[in-house]
């Protein structure tokens, strides 16, 4: 099943010498500066999750395989880690030598904890108070998805638009940067990407309330802005023909999810949201560069190239979904793409270096938009599901939630499978017959009701990357708003509304393993190692939201009784 | 009072006297076999037959094709059917049919949604209208020139409705107010152009003149009591009974938009509640509860504070609102 040449050989080798030096865990520990040198090869740093994605590739692979298909009934719960919020758990922890940082997340207050990663003992915890005026998306969804690490800080974005920076010994606030006025309903849901001394965030707000998106870098070590790159072109810059009059103020595009980078190319990749107010009438044309996926030099900002996958997109279908840095093999030949499956239901392949169109393959079934052309990739769609303003819904599928959405989806080198978290949703999808813009308030001007039609509204699915198709799938009642991980012990763990946590055959999606979290997972599943033993941590505790939006839908019962409480567990192997 | 003579009806001596009518056995609102729900034409038809002091028997025929059932009144095996237009001409090439005064008037009427829908033939432009194909609407629609989409039967036109395949139906006034008493979140608007309405009477044979006489007589009393009822009881008269919706107060317009804009995605745009969020229509509490719950939202559900995005002010013009939405949801 190996498809790509020898990565897992060199992992394995790395892992071993990793393994015997790693040292004690925990307080008292020296800590080991995050440079860029560690950020860059954090591949090869087996027993550490240094990164949202754990490495710049976006993979979301842990290269070690102590438990593995072989022991892992033998996987038990070592220690649990409660955060103190209810509602919104998305996290992704994130681990160096031996501390783990997770965030915790409510309307009030960003929370930043640091903990022994071996025995779950709080080290220390960052409460920021969060104003009570801040923009209504914020308050329906406060959350975070977790911190970025460079040398001795530990770096978050927060719900009222700042860039903050902590000690990461002792929690200390080393530094702090307001990136944008939180009044214009503006925040940081993202864990930041730190980059050749450069933190990387895109700001989230957008999509619901107006303004327009950015991707913004900022000096490490001080906080200090170096280039913003704004969505949306400004009056007389290329691209400022596809808005209608002054539309393009307050058309979104937010980049709220985290990107990925290619240290050959030097560009960071970043998929764009939908455009604002989701009334497409309300703003003509095709709306650069909303919807697509972009390119950026990651030292200047500058734009590399672009593909726009839907123009004057109309259902909140962002496509913001990480970009994987892969090698594919296709009809014999290596191919230096990236590879995203994002909401509107497909797999798409580009050329990571020019932006050039490959491939689109569908992963959902319950898929009734459109499709991309074969020949340009850009959005096709079928007339007549653009509801009217003030007119009676119209059918669509998927629902705006997507095929997939910010649940990762995670890439194994040695079965060349991308795992897509999958949902199979459809929505009566409206426009209300009257919407004027108000900064901070919502911009949005839908109505939805989302619902499933077929058995299993969840399907996690293995695409063969270099088949360009599914191969395998793993159905679940409830939809996947969930988390999943692969690792090289063979073995894919995935999340699930229900509250459960599985671990499945990589090669051929066999269900091994099972633990009842007794509330739903949500937030990151990543693999580490102190001391030489291997830990898989699930963050739970659900997304509030998600009862707002599935409510009524027979197939999300079983995860609407559970209590929604936010926690990081840690399994090991028995010993 | 006038004497009446019922020279169609079996009138032998000590019998008592029919009127026998033909229509259709499933052809709701006009007429169905269902006893409980006969339609309105039948009950009309029982009511002009009381006031002939006759009993009313019914002759069952399919009424799609106007031949046959006009041949079934020329052959006698019933003496009236209902719902013939009074236009000039119409009995010209039917020399041996005669239509009775009109018993009421069938309108071309804008069905849409209840919230934000087409109400007028003006809202029409730039939407996509259902109707039934070779149709007084469909001609009418045609004229205009709107977007048209046509289909076979009034069902099927309906369909498209609540399927979202069309913004707008336009469709004469007994199925337009057929399918809005039974279908929640639509209402019908007359279009309002008196040259397209159409008066509607009976049919007898021509040769029974006198028959003609008392059943005009009888609608004309009729007009004045059991026939409004029971042209409302269908929805018939649905929309010629209500005035045009009054426009809304400045106030509550401004209500609207930000409901609209701000609460809707999850209350729905009529505030009766989506998936997880509650209908507002069945809040309990008093104004000042609901301004507290929307301030301070409920903690531990998808219902967050609105406190200093949403005035105090406005979210009093948003409870009014929904109030003004549950007395009168037809005007939204």
């Amino acid at each position: 099943m190996v498809r790509t040449a020898s990565r897992p050989l060199v992992a394995l080798l790395v892992l071993s010498s990793l393994l015997l030096a790693s040292p004690s865990p925990g307080r008292g520990a020296e800590w080991r500066d995050v440079s860029d040198a560690r950020l860059v090869n954090a591949e090869r740093d087996a027993g550490n999750w240094l990164m949202y994605n754990r490495t710049y590739a976006g993979w979301r692979y842990s290269p070690l395989e102590q438990i593995s298909t072989a022991n892992i009934k033998k996987l038990v719960p070592k220690w649990i880690f409660a955060g103190g919020t209810i509602g919104d758990q998305q996290m992704t922890p994130v681990v160096n030598d031996g501390v783990m940082f997770t965030t915790s997340t409510a309307l009030a207050f960003n929370r930043v904890h640091a903990v022994n990663a071996a025995t779950g003992e709080l080290l220390w915890k960052h409460d920021r108070r969060i104003p009570d005026d801040v923009g209504a998306l914020v308050r329906l969804i406060p959350h975070n998805r977790g911190v970025a690490l460079y040398k001795d800080k530990v770096i978050f974005g927060t719900l009222d638009a700042h860039l903050v920076a902590l000690d990461a010994k002792t929690g200390k606030p080393a530094w702090e940067t307001k990136i944008a006025d939180y009044a214009e309903g503006y925040f940081v849901s993202q864990a930041p990407l730190v980059i050749k001394g450069k933190v990387v965030v895109g700001i989230a707000g957008p999509g619901e309330m107006g303004p327009r998106g950015f991707v913004e870098a900022f000096d490490a070590d001080s906080g200090k802005s170096q280039w913003r790159w704004y969505s949306i072109p400004s009056a007389g810059e290329p691209g400022s023909e596809t808005w209608a009059a002054d539309t393009w103020k307050i058309g979104a595009g937010a980049v709220w999810h985290t990107g990925t980078y290619d240290p050959a190319t030097n560009l960071l990749y970043v998929g764009t949201g939908n455009p604002a107010p989701w009334i497409a009438d309300m703003r003509k044309g095709d709306n650069l560069y909303t919807m697509s996926a972009v390119a950026l030099d990651v030292d200047t900002g500058k734009m590399k190239w672009f593909h726009q996958y839907l123009a004057n997109e109309p259902w909140d279908f962002d496509t913001v979904a990480e970009h994987h840095v892969i090698d594919v093999v296709r009809n014999g030949q290596t191919q230096k793409a990236v590879v995203t499956a994002n909401k509107l239901g497909y797999v798409y392949t580009l050329d990571r270096i020019t932006g050039r169109f490959l491939s689109a393959v569908p992963f959902i079934k319950s898929l009734t938009w459109g499709a991309p052309d074969p020949v340009t990739g850009k959005g096709v769609e079928k007339p007549g599901l653009r509801p009217t303003m003030g007119g009676p819904p119209v059918e669509v599928c998927p629902s705006l939630l997507g095929g997939t959405g910010w649940q990762p989806k995670v890439y194994n080198p040695k079965t060349g499978f991308l795992y897509i978290p999958s949902n199979e949703f459809c929505m009566r999808y409206g426009y209300v017959p009257d919407l004027t813009y108000k900064k901070g308030q919502l911009f949005t001007g839908n109505t939805t009701e989302h619902f499933s039609k077929t058995e299993h509204a969840g399907v996690l699915r293995a695409f063969d990357v270099n088949q360009n198709k599914v191969l395998w799938e793993w159905n679940n009642r409830t939809p996947l708003i969930s988390h999943t991980l692969t690792t090289a012990g063979d073995l894919v763990f995935q999340g699930t509304a229900e509250g459960k946590v599985v671990a499945l055959n990589a090669t051929d999606g066999q269900e091994l393993w099972s633990f009842n979290l007794g509330t739903p997972q949500s937030g990151g599943i990543i693999s580490y190692a102190v001391g030489g033993k291997q830990y898989i941590a699930v963050a739970a505790g659900g997304t509030v939201r998600s009862q707002v939006w599935f409510g009524k839908e027979p197939k999300w019962a079983d995860a609407r009784k559970l209590n929604f409480s936010d926690v990081v567990v840690v399994f090991g192997l028995s010993e | 009072m006038v004497a009446i003579v019922l020279i169609a009806t079996t009138s032998n001596a000590g019998e008592v006297r029919r009127l026998r009518l033909c229509a259709d056995p499933s052809n709701l609102p006009f007429s169905s076999r269902d006893a409980r729900e006969p339609g309105f034409e039948v009950e009309i038809a029982r009511a002009i037959a009381a006031a002939l002091d006759a009993e009313l028997t019914v002759h069952w025929v399919p009424t799609a094709r106007e031949i046959i059932v006009l041949r079934q009144l020329y052959e006698g095996r019933c003496d009236l059917v209902m719902g013939f237009p009074l236009t000039p001409g119409f009995v010209d090439d039917k020399p041996g049919l005669s239509l009775s005064a009109p018993y009421y008037v069938m309108r071309q009427v804008v069905v849409s949604s209840s919230v934000g829908g087409a109400h007028s033939p003006e809202d029409l432009r730039a939407r996509v209208v259902g109707v039934q194909a070779m149709t007084l609407s469909d001609q009418l629609v045609h004229e205009r020139g709107f977007n048209r989409k046509v289909y076979v039967t009034p069902d099927a036109t309906f369909d498209a409705l609540v399927k979202g395949e069309v913004d707008a139906v336009v469709m004469e006034s007994p199925l337009a107010g057929w399918f809005v008493t039974r279908n929640a979140g639509f209402v019908a608007t007359a279009i309002g152009d008196p040259a397209r309405d159409l008066k509607i009477g009976a049919a007898v044979r021509k040769a029974d003149g006198e028959l003609k006489e008392s059943v005009d007589r009888a609608i004309q009393q009729l007009t004045a009591g059991t026939l409004p009822g029971i042209l409302a009881r269908y929805g018939v008269t649905l929309t010629q009974a209500s005035p045009p919706a009054a426009p809304l107060s400045a106030e509550l317009r401004a209500a609207r938009s930000t409901f609209l804009t701000q609460c809707s995605q999850c209350h729905g745009t009529d505030a009766t509640g989506t998936a997880a969020a509650s209908n507002l229509q069945a809040f309990k509490g008093s104004e000042a509860d609901f301004v507290r719950t929307v301030q301070n939202g409920r903690p531990g559900t998808g219902m967050t504070p609105w406190k200093g995005l949403i005035s105090e002010d406005d979210i009093r013009a948003i409870a009014r609102y929904i109030k003004q939405l549950a007395t009168d949801p037809a005007r939204p």
